[in-house]
């Protein structure tokens, strides 16, 4: 809990150089690939900022260091890429060491007067030789991206939430500050060169950090059907956040998940009538599959309420068999979110309509590759969005 | 505001007695549309009903300098200037092609009809009677008179609806009082039956079905209980938390009409078993398994179709691994208006059960044509028809191909081939012995003197447990 209290400056350096960074992670993948499948040789200097001591870690720091880096750009077919983590790195074609000594100079120069704080300075500045060390840069990239705010943690211990339990939780929440779990995952667009760029962020409240702050010891999810009655007072919070008119001023589009009854309830249409003209039609109401066939009359009812009101509506999570389950064409849907996971690479199905598909949880470049060769242009993962890039504190 | 049990006209009539007397007297038009709600099927309209459609006529209203009138018998009227078709621009770029949404749908008050009607269609016996379009000073007359005659008419309250699906405490309340309950109260069978018609051999036994009352009762509750709970999300954390005692109750009942009591297993009718996915976990669901061998008796599980959508995944190791226990898996819990936005015959089960509803026999042709795609996905000779409470359920059935049901209907159809069989039978009714057979306690079954015909075992119609009864 203590990153809510004392925000990592590294987060707060993000802005529009975070943005920028937002999908280098997987062009550099791309650019690795695209070396090891032709045999390219190019040579990469990688700037490990990520090990600075916090104190060497402030905002001009980084943004020095990153400047130490210009010499480079005289390099042949040089390529710039910044990672979740703050680490910048180069790749160029063919010979550059004098360019090289001059960055490494320059780095040794910034960091001068702490001697004592700086890593070694080889840990710091390493040298890399593709296509032979493409799996040791692989690895790299994958430990830039931090987890999911919202991933079960692995030590998870947790016990179940039971009725009790539940209702002593339901009753906090209600008067609990619920914005400091507010976090957002960006849904990102591939564009046609490769590149990614950002299609609209799903705003969600941390259930993990919720339930370290009201219920430690507890795994909200441990029990399904009780964690969906849980997003039901989840989902009152989200939208009287939302509402806020500071809130929707000045944002994008953006996407939320909410259960068939909180669509219907009186908090959504406050919602609704807070909502600018200029985000109709640019915001994504995401649905649980399970909500969905608890109800098929309520969800056909706020369905067409929805898109009456031009939201677009998103069936989440889907694994493949919940893909056959659950056919678009049959429950109206604008959009359908793919959770990727091997399962996905073992199947024959077809993706009728790829404009439709979202692909979340895409970590890895398997998972990216998959959905870019059916023509998917829609993704959610640590590949292509960082998501801890922002945290914004008390702000949604 | 209340006089004794009925609502005295309220404000919003007499304004829309005014409103239109008004507009009658003046030559700008205006145009009125009045949302029926007190023509939608009970228990609609909900409390969702008329907000969304408050929402909308509003959103109209404002628009269009408007006013919308709420009335005591739910009907909902808009009197506004008429709009402009075709102006100005919604977002099209992503809703070009939505079926209910034209670029002068938030522009053009005619235009609300049909998206009203869409909302509400599921809920409507007759869709064309839910608006009304009038113009005015020209229909002046006739939204005069409907006006007229809701000021006049008698209006009795509804009890408000709990809309907060009942609070998470009172389901821990019902949950400890549905395990303290009487075993008759909370352990219910119910006879699955095929009807042969090639061979003229009538209803034949399929299976005997045991599931825990205990979600039904949460519904409607339990006298001198906690109030009922509606939240299906919490009703199915209830059933999950019944598993174990449906399994102990099941394995541990060595008395008819138990399952296991003594009798010839060779002829007795397959044993169904409602539980949930984590439910095949438990050490009883083990030990039932292990009887069911040892008895001789053939087994399948019933999993509901929302607990399989819910963990599609899981429902597939679920059932591969009752398979190699030589176990079926039944889909229960299929309603018509799911299959019209899943489809379960993808979840590969044995046999699926569809719950009857009126609303099958008056579907329009589309829904209809999707609901014949969707029976035929499933397999007719896998579907079992849930709740043949009476000759009209059974008659769609028969008429669709469906030859496997269950309910009231086809128990009172078993009761009577067993009073013509029995000699004990002669003051008895097809009533009494239908409930004797569902009884799941000795004491419902008090007055038979044929327990071996009443629980199929002596049955001259059961069906060997081959899988399908074929």
């Amino acid at each position: 809990m203590s990153s809510f209290s004392t925000p990592d400056p590294r987060s707060a350096a993000g802005g529009d150089l975070a943005r920028s960074r937002m999908d280098d992670p997987a062009r550099l993948l791309t650019l690795i690939g695209e070396t090891v499948n032709t045999g390219t040789a190019r040579e990469v200097l990688w700037l490990s900022l990520s090990m600075l001591p916090r104190p060497l870690a402030e905002p001009h720091h980084l943004r020095l260091a990153g400047d130490a880096l210009a010499p480079l750009e005289a390099a042949d077919r040089m390529r710039k890429f910044g990672l979740p983590n703050d680490d910048q790195i180069v790749v160029w074609r063919g010979a550059a060491n004098e360019l090289v000594a001059q960055c490494e100079a320059l780095v040794r120069h910034l960091f001068a007067d702490e001697p004592t704080l700086l890593p070694e300075p080889d840990r710091l500045v390493q040298r890399f030789r593709l296509p032979v060390d493409a799996a040791r840069m692989r690895e790299k990239i994958a430990r830039s991206v931090p987890p999911e705010p919202d991933e079960p943690s692995a030590l998870s211990v947790a016990a179940a939430l039971t009725l009790a339990t539940l209702a002593a939780l339901e009753d906090n929440l209600a008067s609990a500050n619920v914005a400091r779990f507010a976090r957002r995952r960006d849904i990102c667009m591939c564009n046609d060169d490769g590149s990614f760029g950002p299609a609209w962020e799903t705003r969600i409240l941390s259930s993990r950090e919720l339930a370290e702050t009201l219920k430690p010891d507890h795994d909200l999810r441990a029990d399904p059907w009780l964690f969906r009655r849980l997003t039901r007072s989840l989902d009152r919070r989200m939208l009287a956040l939302l509402s806020a008119p500071e809130e929707l001023r000045s944002a994008g589009p953006f996407g939320i998940n909410l259960t068939i009854g909180s669509i219907l309830a009186p908090d959504f249409l406050r919602f609704d009538e807070a909502l600018p003209g200029r985000l109709r039609g640019h915001v994504v109401i995401g649905l649980d599959p399970a909500d969905v066939m608890t109800d098929p009359a309520g969800f056909g009812f706020a369905r067409d309420f929805a898109r009456a009101r031009h939201y677009r509506l998103l069936l989440r999570g889907l694994s493949p068999a919940g893909f056959a389950l659950l056919p678009r064409g049959r429950s109206g849907i604008d959009l359908v979110q793919l959770r990727w996971s091997q399962a996905w690479a073992d199947t024959e199905m077809a993706l009728d309509d790829p404009s439709t598909i979202v692909v979340s949880g895409a970590d890895t470049v398997a998972a990216l590759d998959w959905g870019r060769a059916r023509g998917v242009r829609l993704f959610q993962g640590r590949v292509v969005s960082p998501a801890t890039r922002r945290n914004t504190g008390h702000r949604l | 505001m209340h006089l004794g049990n009925q609502i005295a006209p309220s404000l919003s009539e007499h304004m829309l007695v005014d409103t239109i007397d008004r507009f009658g007297r003046t030559p700008s038009s205006r145009v009125a549309v009045v949302l029926h709600l007190s023509r939608l099927r009970p228990p609609a309209p909900r409390p969702h009903h008329r907000r969304v459609a408050r929402a909308l006529l509003q959103d109209t209203a404002q628009r269009h300098d408007g006013q919308v009138f709420v009335l005591r018998n739910g009907d909902q009227v808009l009197i506004c200037l008429p709009g402009v078709p075709g102006a100005g621009t919604v977002p099209r770029r992503i809703l070009h092609d939505h079926p209910i949404i034209g670029s002068s749908t938030r522009l053009d008050p005619r235009a609300l009809p049909p998206m009203l009607i869409r909302l509400m269609q599921i809920d409507a016996p007759d869709p064309t009677r839910l608006t009304s379009i009038f113009t005015l000073p020209a229909d002046q007359s006739h939204l005069a008179a409907y006006a007229a005659a809701r000021l006049a008419e008698t209006v009795t309250p509804s009890s408000p609806e709990d809309e907060g699906f009942g609070p998470t405490a009172a389901a821990n309340a019902i949950g400890r009082a549905i395990q303290a309950a009487p075993h008759a109260h909370r352990l219910h069978r119910q006879t699955g039956v095929m009807v042969s018609l090639s061979t003229m051999s009538g209803f034949r036994q399929l299976f005997a079905e045991y599931d825990m009352a205990g979600p039904g009762i949460a519904a409607t509750g339990l006298p001198g209980s906690p109030p009922p709970v509606r939240d299906p999300f919490l009703l199915r954390h209830l059933a999950g938390a019944l598993d174990q005692l449906l399994l102990q109750t099941i394995v541990n009942t060595v008395r008819r009409p138990g399952p296991f009591a003594p009798g010839n297993a060779a002829i007795r009718p397959r044993l169904h078993i409602n539980l949930t996915l984590a439910g095949l976990g438990l050490p009883g669901f083990t030990a039932l398994l292990e009887r069911c061998r040892n008895a001789r008796i053939s087994l399948a599980v019933e999993v509901s179709l929302l607990d399989a959508s819910a963990d599609p995944d899981g429902f597939f190791r679920a059932r591969d691994r009752l398979h190699r226990s030589g176990v079926d898996v039944v889909l229960d819990q299929i309603t018509h208006l799911a299959l019209a936005i899943a489809a379960p015959a993808t979840l590969g089960a044995d046999l699926y059960k569809l719950d009857w509803s009126p609303r099958l026999r008056t579907l329009d042709p589309h829904d209809h044509d999707g609901l014949r795609r969707s029976l035929a996905e499933m397999g007719l000779d896998r579907i079992v028809l849930l709740g043949a409470n009476g000759e009209d359920a059974l008659l769609w059935g028969l008429s669709h191909g469906i030859r496997r049901f269950q309910g009231r209907h086809v128990a009172i159809i078993l009761a009577a081939e067993r009073v013509l069989a029995c000699p004990h039978s002669a003051g008895c009714s097809l009533a009494q012995c239908a409930d004797r057979a569902a009884a799941t306690d000795p004491e419902g079954r008090n007055g038979c003197l044929n327990l071996d015909l009443l629980d199929g075992i002596t049955s001259p119609q059961a069906v060997p447990p081959d899988g399908l009864g074929q």
